[in-house]
């Protein structure tokens, strides 16, 4: 009853009667909570896709078995059914393509070619257990002959408009392909997959379309019923010979994504995190001031016997209510961006570690209930010391101060708080770092942020103090004015402008680190792309098609007129202490690269060393997540077991977190038997034409009956493409730094506004002088610049040094990268500029508010 | 934009500065406005002469602070002049009654309403400061009215350091700094214990003789009446009676 009373008079009756307050409030939590919800959607949705592609194309498999590196021999089928306890095995090859759909965009189609002829034979019509509807007139054995017959699955003929017997174009590697619908696949399971973008071919016609040289993805085994899965194991082990191939149940492919994604994730989250810790500093801001401005209600309402304990409880539940509704309109808010955001999260994911095709949200119930918690419990945290406060105010003295701000820690204790936080940053930096999360890394960051925000409050008095004693002279009536009415509310301005700070010090320190990377990968690129062309054959998805050259090729460039060196480059992923790693190729004599070794040897050297020793060299991310240094060595997996070969060098490279492991070319040949060819390096001789010789290339890829036509691009060609990648996979960065600054910005924006709302007799009274209501506006607006700076300046101090940690130590951590830190002057103009516009625009609304308010007109309204 | 003083009155010559004609004001009540009109002065006429000392007095909500907005252009009448030196004042523009008021106003108020975080001298020079004086000038003139008042010795403390007399002399600096012919005075003793209040309305009374201000004063006491040249009794936003002292 009490608590009721208390709660409408403290509360209610404010948030009703200050709807833009209120509303300002909300949507900052709302926009913190909802680009946490956003990412870690948009996240969650991406592993899903890949989840739901494993489970449903594996089906009832609960075993399978992948090559080392290269692809299956499908004679491995034969050899799998000597083994004891198996009931069924089906060699798969998996691949994607490229269809553009009716509205002109292209979609990824995951092919998957199977054993037709073993469903043939048993006169069944089932694709792994899903049942298929045969087109009419159309017979197996067609099926089975014509490479261009395919199943789709209902879902992509009705969103296409394909009836049975319809033809359609698609793209895979080495040009166009028109294929024909000679089945649907029914059933609720193959939508699930890429939106039922999937279509199901003759294994040996997927060899075709996917350019596999006549090898097989896998094999999936079901084994007997009542069989040992280790007895299984053991038995095909015995049959393929020891670690020769893979075998593993299908889930540990998601938990080794989930490993792989662990630090991606733990970044982007840290960066919603940092979204909804604004949006608590808002609630924060918006409490404190509340109590502020209440403060004659609450000691009325103590003078008449409510127990301090009530007055904390509801000014909890204020910051609950706010947090409450703010976090709901987040979840809401937050699913509709990840359904913008899930592409480009999935095809970031896709480049860097795992192929996934989300398009569309899954919608995991467990993300909103953790955002929900996370929001109310961050809203709760930031209502408690305001709340605290407000509690333990004497009655005698808040009704006698009327709505004065409380002078609050001294400046002195909150300086040497600060200074104590920062510290302990210092000495956990002090910390060797550890490859896997950045724990302290983003340790650091936190202290340091909360020094700067307890520094703040002395900041503003310090610089107030100096800008009346050096300037007060000729900055004129209106910024005398601003600087008393920020002098007399340091606290509450220190607030607003610690929203500012961290939503600043978020967006330069991220800024920087993209740059300073950026600018790393570019000057990395120019050391290592020293050839003059590059083929390759076109990715037609992000993670590529499989697709490779023959070895043939390499001779066949070899011969042109014009080429020099030619350095033929083929890799692929194996497990290396069960963490992916790419297994490469290449011919060490031909190397160029330019100060790319870790130890700063000669590149040649060190290639020419491993190249003698039958040695190979690491890139920094391998050496770093498996902790191996030169002259140690490592065991690698081949077809024929495991090897153990000594790590002649480590060298820098940004190509992939998993890292690689290179060899020479003979060497690389010899373990894996592999001449196939995924890129190749042409230098050309001096005076070469390079039209000429890309022409020449072209033509002769035509010669090789089985190769897809390759591209060849120039040196400034592939370094464009790096980029472009390279800015998309952080293009999701943007839209969250931009969220936490629309969110700091609402923070001033509602504090200026109580804050106006409160001196409203002193506004009141520069009108009595001849004030008029635009200079009245223009102190408001001034008293928002002087935030803005403050915020804006200890912002981009605290984002320099941010970022310098999240350069050098948190992307170390996280994905093994040692990355040159450069701040850009241009980047923290265009930060600080346009922030200063947001808050100028902040001041806009409080300046309307304090104009109203200062001009007496004819309604006396309740405020 | 006409900008004016009020003219200099010479030995004899006494004119009206300041007359008001069937002056009617209404407000609307409540949050929003959505009661029923309520009339808060009727018909009210009279006049003030140069250089006079007069007393609104009544109860509180007679009207008193209406009026005494309505003669500072702070508001516009439903109806009726407000004529100041010839003037109509609801004829101006919202800024041009703002830039007026710069000029040939000045106020004093009950909550003395300065600006806590700044000085003494910077509080009493702000109308100066608003008429874009230059620093230093407007500074001499401050320091000058600080002495007026009594003081001099503290033009450098933060005026939320001074006692609540204090605080109402600066209020009363502030309001003649800018020789103003009006000086509007709304309840300037009603936070005052009455000695201070007693020294307050002697140093306005002094004050603006010395400097040629018209004071009209708002308030509920009798005693502060005794200062002025002419009490006008307001109840019910009507004016009753005119006693002289």
């Amino acid at each position: 009853m009490m608590f009721g009373a208390a709660l409408r008079i403290l509360v209610l009756i404010h948030l009703k009667h200050q709807p833009s307050r209120t509303l300002l409030t909300i949507l900052g939590v709302a926009l913190g909570t909802g680009a946490l919800m956003a990412i870690d959607l948009a996240n969650e949705s991406a592993v899903q896709s890949f989840r739901k592609t494993v489970s449903t194309v594996t089906g009832q498999a609960t075993l399978t078995v992948t090559g080392n590196g290269t692809g299956l021999d499908p004679r491995l089928v034969d050899s799998a059914s000597r083994a004891n306890g198996i009931r069924s095995i089906s060699p798969l090859i998996e691949g994607r393509i490229l269809h553009r759909n009716k509205n002109g965009y292209d979609e990824t189609i995951l092919v998957l070619g199977v054993d037709l002829l073993a469903s043939t034979e048993a006169g069944d019509t089932t694709v792994r257990n899903i049942q298929f509807e045969p087109a009419q007139g159309l017979d197996f054995r067609k099926l089975l002959a014509d490479p261009s017959c395919v199943i789709v699955t209902e879902s992509f003929s009705s969103d296409n408009g394909l009836q049975l017997g319809d033809d359609f174009v698609v793209s895979a590697s080495g040009g166009e392909h028109r294929l024909t619908v000679a089945g649907v696949l029914s059933g609720d399971r193959w939508a699930a997959v890429l939106d039922g973008n999937v279509l199901v071919t003759d294994i040996a016609h997927a060899d075709l379309l996917l350019k596999r040289d006549g090898l097989i993805d896998r094999l999936d085994i079901v084994p007997e019923p009542g069989a040992a899965e280790q007895t299984v194991v053991a038995s095909l082990k015995r049959v393929f010979g020891n670690d020769a191939v893979r075998i593993e149940r299908p889930e540990a492919r998601n938990e080794r994504v989930d490993q792989m994604l662990a630090a991606f994730r733990f970044n982007l989250n840290a960066l919603g995190h940092l979204a909804v810790l604004v949006g608590a500093f808002l609630i924060f801001n918006t409490v404190s001031i509340a109590v502020v401005r209440r403060r004659t209600d609450i000691g009325m309402l103590r003078a008449l016997g409510v127990r301090r304990n009530i007055i904390r409880r509801v000014f909890l539940a204020e910051g609950l209510i706010l947090g409450i509704v703010g976090s709901c309109l987040g979840i809401l808010g937050g699913t509709i961006l990840a359904a913008f955001l899930v592409e480009t999260v999935s095809d970031a994911i896709s480049i860097n570690f795992v192929q996934t095709d989300a398009s569309r949200l899954t919608f995991d119930w467990s993300i909103p209930g953790v955002v929900l918690v996370l929001g109310i419990a961050a809203s709760l945290a930031a209502s408690w010391f305001p709340a605290t406060e407000a509690a333990s105010t004497p009655p005698a003295n808040t009704m006698r101060t009327g709505s004065r701000e409380r002078s609050g820690p001294s400046l002195r204790k909150l300086w040497l708080a600060g200074s104590v936080s920062a510290a302990a940053g210092g000495l956990l930096l002090l910390q060797e770092p550890r490859s896997g999360l950045p724990i302290t890394g983003y340790g650091t960051s936190l202290l340091l942020i909360l020094s700067f925000i307890l520094w703040l409050k002395p900041a503003i008095a310090a610089l107030t103090a100096l800008v009346r004693k050096t300037a007060s002279g000729f900055m004129g009536s209106n910024c005398l004015l601003a600087l008393a009415g920020l002098r007399s509310s340091a606290g509450k301005v220190a607030i607003a402008a610690g929203g500012l700070l961290m939503s600043v010090a978020m967006t330069v320190s991220v800024g920087l680190m993209v740059e300073s990377f950026r600018q790393t990968v570019t000057t990395w690129m120019e050391q290592v792309l020293q050839a003059d062309l590059y083929v390759s054959i076109p990715r037609v998805t992000s993670s590529g098609s499989g697709a490779t050259m023959p070895g043939e090729f390499t001779a066949m460039i070899e011969s042109i007129d014009g080429v020099g060196t030619v350095d033929p480059f083929r890799s692929f992923e194996v497990l290396v202490n069960n963490k992916p790693t790419n297994v490469g190729g290449g011919r060490l004599a031909a190397v160029r690269f330019e100060n790319t070794m870790l130890d700063g040897r000669s590149a040649q050297d060190v290639m020419e060393a491993a190249r003698k020793k039958g040695a190979v060299v690491v890139s920094e991310s391998f050496a770093r997540a498996h902790d191996i240094s030169v002259g140690e060595t490592v065991e690698i997996p081949t077809p024929d077991g495991y090897r153990v070969l000594t790590v002649e060098g480590v060298y820098y490279d940004y190509s992939s977190e998993k890292g690689y492991v290179i060899m020479d070319r003979p060497l690389f040949e010899e373990l894996y038997d592999d001449d196939r060819l995924d890129s190749i390096s042409v230098y050309l001789q001096a005076g070469a034409d390079r039209k000429r010789v890309r022409e020449e290339i072209l033509s002769r890829a035509v010669l090789i009956e089985s190769m897809p036509t390759p591209e060849v691009r120039s040196n400034d060609e592939l370094r464009t493409y790096a980029l472009e990648a390279f800015d998309q996979t952080f293009a999701v960065t943007s839209v969250v730094r931009i969220i936490a600054v629309i969110v700091a910005t609402l923070g001033i924006t509602t504090m200026m506004l109580a804050q106006t709302i409160d001196r409203q007799h002193e506004l009141r009274a520069l009108r009595y002088m001849g004030a008029t209501v635009k200079r009245v506006a223009r102190i408001v607006v001034i008293e928002s610049a002087f935030i803005g700076v403050v915020g804006i300046g200890m912002g981009i101090v605290a984002g320099v040094i941010l970022s310098w940690i999240l350069t050098t130590r948190i992307m170390l951590e996280s994905f093994g990268w040692t990355i040159r830190f450069e701040i850009s002057p241009p980047l923290l103009f265009e930060i600080g500029g346009l922030v200063f516009i947001a808050t100028l625009l902040a001041g806009i609304i409080p300046a309307r508010e304090g104009a109203r308010l200062a001009a007496t007109n004819s309604e006396r309204r309740f405020t | 934009m006409l900008l004016f003083r009020i003219p200099p009155h010479g030995p004899g010559f006494v004119p009206m500065i300041l007359n008001i004609n069937n002056l009617t004001k209404s407000y609307k009540e409540g949050y929003n406005g959505q009661s029923p009109a309520h009339r808060v002065l009727d018909d009210v006429t009279f006049s003030v002469a140069s250089g006079e000392f007069i007393a609104l007095r009544g109860a509180s909500g007679s009207g008193k602070t209406t009026l005494l907005n309505l003669i500072g252009g702070l508001d516009v009448p439903d109806s009726g002049r407000v004529e100041v030196a010839g003037q109509d004042i609801a004829l101006m523009s919202d800024d041009g009654r703002s830039e007026w008021r710069l000029h040939s106003i000045g106020f004093v108020f009950q909550f003395f309403n300065l600006i806590g975080n700044l000085t003494v001298t910077e509080n009493i020079a702000l109308p100066l400061l608003f008429q874009d004086t230059p620093d230093r000038k407007a500074r001499e003139r401050a320091h000058a009215l600080a002495d007026e008042v009594a003081l001099g010795d503290k033009v450098d403390r933060f005026v939320n350091q001074l006692s609540g007399g204090e605080m109402q002399r600066v209020a009363i600096a502030r309001a003649l700094v800018h020789e103003p012919g009006v000086v509007l005075a709304d309840e300037p003793t009603g936070n005052l214990d009455s000695t201070t209040g007693h020294v307050i309305l002697d140093l306005l009374k002094a004050a603006s003789k010395r400097h040629g201000a018209t004071v009209v004063m708002a308030t509920h006491d009798h005693k502060c009446a005794d200062y002025c040249d002419r009490t006008l009794e307001m109840t019910d936003g009507r004016l009753m009676k005119t006693e002289a002292p």
